[in-house]
């Protein structure tokens, strides 16, 4: 016998099989095995093992090494082609089960390619401009009681000591964006009678340099060059002119600001979707920066944009260090810092926290990517629970395949062909069903997707296709081709209690997804509603809002601002219009554009609290027009001649000051005693996800607050809306565009993105829900099956069928049991996560997961009931005279 | 005549194999030339050549027994074909003229 220490070293001799060829292992390994026993009389037993080890490493050669390559010595197009047969003869075979795979694969695809659409398209705005690498967008950080607060206004000296301080800075452009203006309509003419409404912009001379904007006609490198020049895109030009190429011509602005004749330097190609910047003029900035004053250049004031090109090269952390110090150095009692972000990731990563970006729309892109990702899996689950539950009929294939020297590679990639060609189906149809519903997409999610079939996309669709069918594939490959070809043959399935749990758990993970998808589904909606149905403290229904027109045109410098008597007629005229009920002017945007201030101070005031306050702008017959409450006092009337001089606060305002009885006290504003009139009821104009701010409202009558509201009554609105629109073209200049918005439209799309969401979470949920039912019908039909025989020999025993029906019944909820068991926990804390971004939000009821869990049993029974009931009912002795 | 070259190594092996005459397999070759050239052969190296030679038509292998010393692994002899004798004659041939044709100050180095 040998001993131990006689015992060749085992590790070299295992590796020596793994990479040796089969045919040369058993003659080279007797060789090897030789050697070593004369070497081990000769040198002793750890010379001897110590060459047998470099005999082995210098056997890895060509010539002795394997293929590692599967099916190498098949003729691969052969294989193929008997690959696909056998795919083919067995979607034939099983057409139920290709069916029900087919259409999960189909729509999971078709599903992860809208979002795969969607998300492209999130990705690709603002990435345009050729030098986006180094556009850098300057923001603000302002402490405030509630918190840090991180705007895009920035300061109008910003851009020039940028490019005088910081050598590493190329250039940099001030902006003041159509966004400033909070929702003003502007109005351009030809000079005659043409009047186009516009969203103009200032900027400073390097603008268009900074960004790639498509400069149609005129000279990019001189577009701004004078304070006269004026940027005007395609389709204003052609509106106003009749012509694109509008370069040299001459257009009015009706303002009694910026008003003035200007002309047209450069035609742009008018901005699409792709671009965060919209506008459709851009005037030189030093038109709005001398109507404003020498006030506005100081370090405490911001409003502007500002917008850096660093040089190529430049380190973005080293600039950003020291950016974050300048508003200190130019003015010591500024608390604000400053800092940059990359301009193409302004978009995605637009929230910030504590004065860093922190996620923003990047989340949701994130989330629904993950949601594709889960849809696909649960869909090639399906195959894979599919395909191993039908392991028994294709055992004999396997055996015989076996024997005849068919290897477990061999098997695999078998399976791998067919889970992939199915997948191919299913992309073909899930391209043709993309392209039919594309529209409806659109339309969900207000973008204009196309689905062009280019390279690229191509690509990535293969690619994803293949993915999922490797992946689908995966798990039937490598459990399949393992069978021992004897008892495949015998047809003995292998006690696989291995199979049987895999597929269990597989069948959990479906449905834990599909559980917590369906409590996102209640918990959003639930908090949509909330969204659509809170009490704003106004009154969002029948309310349209516009800007009031001009009445004076043609010559330049002519046009001036409405004196208040002006708007005085023009509202009384509406109020006498039939349909009206009420109508104000006022100023900013009601729905989240507002005037802050720490200016309001009142007696007790703690000197070192620096109290915010939103500043309301309204006309007389606001508060009525709006629908707010007055909690005490009264509101503005023309009945007395100072209320201007007076101050209506919100409640949270009254608090925050702390006076108990209001009414006849006086704050003093901006240097000026007010005596508070009347209190309203607290009303949101921030988004629910801010609690409401203490606000104060203040009577202009004058031509600051430019935009009409006008209350309709209920009922026939478009005839009250057309006589509205008579009045206006009568009053003011013929020909300006009368424009209108409906509030309850401004407020839906205030909260688009959170709409949005939830119409996506339903959607992506009955999917997967549906996907998951469909693998279920599969997985149930098979397992019944099996059952069978268990259930006649129940029947004989005398088990009725209620009985039976409960037994069956329960395999299939205990399944889904462990998933709600697992799965709603875990929506617990996600949906908790996202409530609590939200200021003003739906508790987490308990009926909520009692509902999912509940909808989740239901469609459960549904799908697996007819086929459980038709087992439960079998005749006994059909099913025990087979001969199994 | 060019596929009865043969190279240095392949030489050696084939005329080992051609030595031991009906017991020729990998250990009793590699023992061979190493006990008479006094060199370190390789498994590897010498299974390659092997492969090559068997490839080229010189030698044959045939299945063989297995020894307890080898684990009950088979052994694979291998015989010298005729190709492979030809192989060996035309290889001293050409080496035999080449030396003819040397000058005796050259060949006979002191």
């Amino acid at each position: 016998m040998k001993t131990e220490d006689q015992q060749p070293p085992r590790f070299f001799l295992k590796l020596f099989k793994w990479f040796c060829k089969p045919s040369l292992h058993d003659y080279l390994e007797g060789d090897l095995l030789e050697h070593f026993e004369e070497n081990v009389k000769t040198y002793g037993r750890r010379n001897a093992g110590w060459r047998l080890s470099k005999d082995v490493i210098k056997l890895f050669r060509p010539g002795i090494v394997r293929s590692f390559l599967p099916g190498q010595k098949l003729n691969p197009i052969d294989m193929f082609k008997h690959n696909l047969l056998i795919t083919l003869r067995n979607f034939r075979r099983n057409f139920g089960g290709f069916l029900i795979n087919l259409s999960g694969l189909a729509i999971a695809l078709t599903t992860a390619l809208f979002i795969f659409l969607w998300v492209h398209d999130e990705a690709s705005v603002d990435q345009f401009h050729t030098k986006r690498d180094r556009l850098y967008q300057v923001f603000l950080n302002e402490p405030t009681p509630y918190g840090i607060e991180t705007d895009a206004s920035t300061q109008v000296q910003l851009a020039p000591t940028l490019v005088t301080d910081f050598p590493e800075v190329d250039q940099a452009a001030t902006v003041i964006p159509y966004k400033w203006f909070d929702g003003e309509k502007f109005v351009l003419s030809d000079g005659g009678e043409r009047f186009v409404s516009s969203r103009n912009q200032f900027a400073t001379e390097d603008y268009f340099q900074l960004f790639s904007f498509n400069i149609l006609y005129g000279n990019p490198s001189d577009l701004l060059m004078d304070q006269r020049s004026v940027v005007i895109s395609s389709d204003l030009a052609e509106k106003l002119f009749n012509d694109p190429n509008a370069v040299g011509k001459t257009l009015e602005w009706l303002h009694e600001d910026y008003g003035g004749l200007y002309r047209v330097s450069g035609v742009f190609e008018t901005l699409n979707a792709g671009s965060t910047q919209q506008f459709d003029a851009v005037f030189h900035f030093d038109i709005i920066k001398e109507d404003e004053g020498d006030e506005w250049l100081e370090w405490t004031e911001s409003d502007p944009s500002t917008f850096v090109t660093l040089k190529p090269g430049a380190d973005p952390k080293a600039f950003n260090d020291k950016l974050s110090k300048l508003a200190q150095q130019k003015n010591q009692y500024l608390e604000s810092s400053l800092f940059a972000q990359l301009f193409a990731e302004t978009y995605l990563h637009d929230r910030y926290e504590h004065g860093a970006p922190a996620g923003g729309r990047i989340s949701y892109l994130k989330l629904f990517s993950m949601i594709a990702a889960f849809i696909l899996l649960i869909a090639s689950i399906n195959f894979m629970i599919m395909s191993t539950a039908r392991a028994g009929q294709r055992m004999k294939e396997i055996g015989v395949k076996k024997t005849m020297g068919a290897q477990r590679t061999h098997i695999a990639v078998q399976y791998l062909i067919e889970s992939i060609s199915i997948t191919l189906i299913a992309l073909l149809i899930s391209i043709f069903l993309t392209g039919l519903l594309l529209p409806q997409f659109n339309q969900l999610t207000g973008k204009t997707l196309s689905l062009v079939l280019n390279p690229r996309l191509i690509t990535y669709l293969l690619l994803a296709a293949l993915g999922t069918g490797l992946l689908a594939g995966s798990y039937p490959a490598l459990y399949l081709s393992g069978f021992s070809p004897v008892k495949a043959l015998k047809g003995q399935l292998t006690k696989s209690f291995n199979g049987q749990l895999m597929r269990k758990s597989l069948v959990v993970f479906q449905f834990t997804v599909s559980t917590i998808l369906t409590v996102a589904v209640i918990v959003v909606s639930q908090q949509v509603r909330l969204i659509q149905s809170k009490d704003l403290g106004f009154d969002k229904e029948n309310l349209i809002w516009f800007t009031m027109g001009k009445t004076t045109a043609g010559e330049a410098e002519a046009v001036e601002g409405l004196s208040p008597e002006r708007i005085e007629g023009f509202l009384q005229l509406l109020n006498n219009t039939p349909g009206v009920q009420s109508s104000t002017n006022f100023a900013h945007n009601v729905l989240g554009a507002y005037g802050t201030t720490t200016g309001l101070h009142w007696e007790g005031k703690d000197p070192a609290v620096n109290a915010l306050f939103a500043q309301i702008a309204g006309g007389y017959g606001f508060i009525e027009t709006m629908g707010m409450q007055l909690a005490a006092g009264r509101s503005y009337s023309r009945s007395f001649s100072n209320d201007h001089e007076k101050i209506i606060l919100n409640e949270t305002a009254v608090a925050a000051i702390g006076y108990d009885d209001p009414i006849g006290k006086t704050v003093n504003l901006w240097g000026q005693d007010r005596e508070i009139i009347g209190v309203v009821k607290d009303f949101h104009i921030d988004m629910l996800y801010q609690d409401i701010k203490p606000a104060f409202i203040s009577l202009s009558a004058n031509d600051f607050a430019s935009q009409v509201m006008v209350k309709m009554q209920a009922g026939d609105q478009l005839a009250t809306i057309q006589r509205i629109q008579k009045v206006y073209e009568a009053y003011f200049i013929a020909g300006i565009p009368f424009e209108f918005e409906f509030l309850n439209e401004d407020y839906q799309r205030f909260y688009a993105h959170e709409f949005r969401v939830g119409t996506f979470t339903r959607y992506a949920s009955l999917i997967a829900l549906f996907i998951t039912c469909l693998g279920l019908i599969g997985f149930a039909s098979f397992t019944l099956e099996r059952r069978l025989k268990e259930v006649a020999i129940r029947k004989v025993l005398g088990s009725a069928p209620r009985q039976v029906l409960a037994l069956l019944f329960r395999s299939f909820i205990k399944v889904v049991a462990i998933a709600l068991v697992i799965g709603l926990p875990v929506s617990f804390v996600l949906s908790r996560n996202w409530l609590d971004t939200f200021a003003y939000r739906v508790d987490l009821e308990l009926w909520f997961f009692a509902l999912a869990a509940a909808s989740v049993i239901l469609v459960t029974i549904i799908t697996v009931g007819y086929q459980t009931l038709r087992v439960s009912r079998i005749q006994a002795v059909d099913h025990l005279n087979l001969d199994q | 005549m060019k596929e009865l070259q043969l190279g240095e190594f392949e030489e050696i092996v084939l005329l080992t194999v051609g030595i031991l005459h009906g017991d020729a397999y990998g250990v009793t070759i590699r023992n061979e030339i190493e006990s008479r050239l006094n060199r370190e052969v390789s498994v590897g190296a010498l299974q390659t050549t092997l492969r090559r030679l068997e490839k080229k038509g010189f030698v044959k292998s045939a299945h063989g027994e297995g020894t307890r010393a080898r684990g009950g692994r088979p052994k694979l002899y291998f015989t010298i074909t005729a190709q492979g004798q030809k192989a060996i004659a035309s290889s001293r041939e050409t080496r035999n003229a080449l030396w003819d044709a040397l000058p005796q100050l050259i060949a006979n180095p002191k």
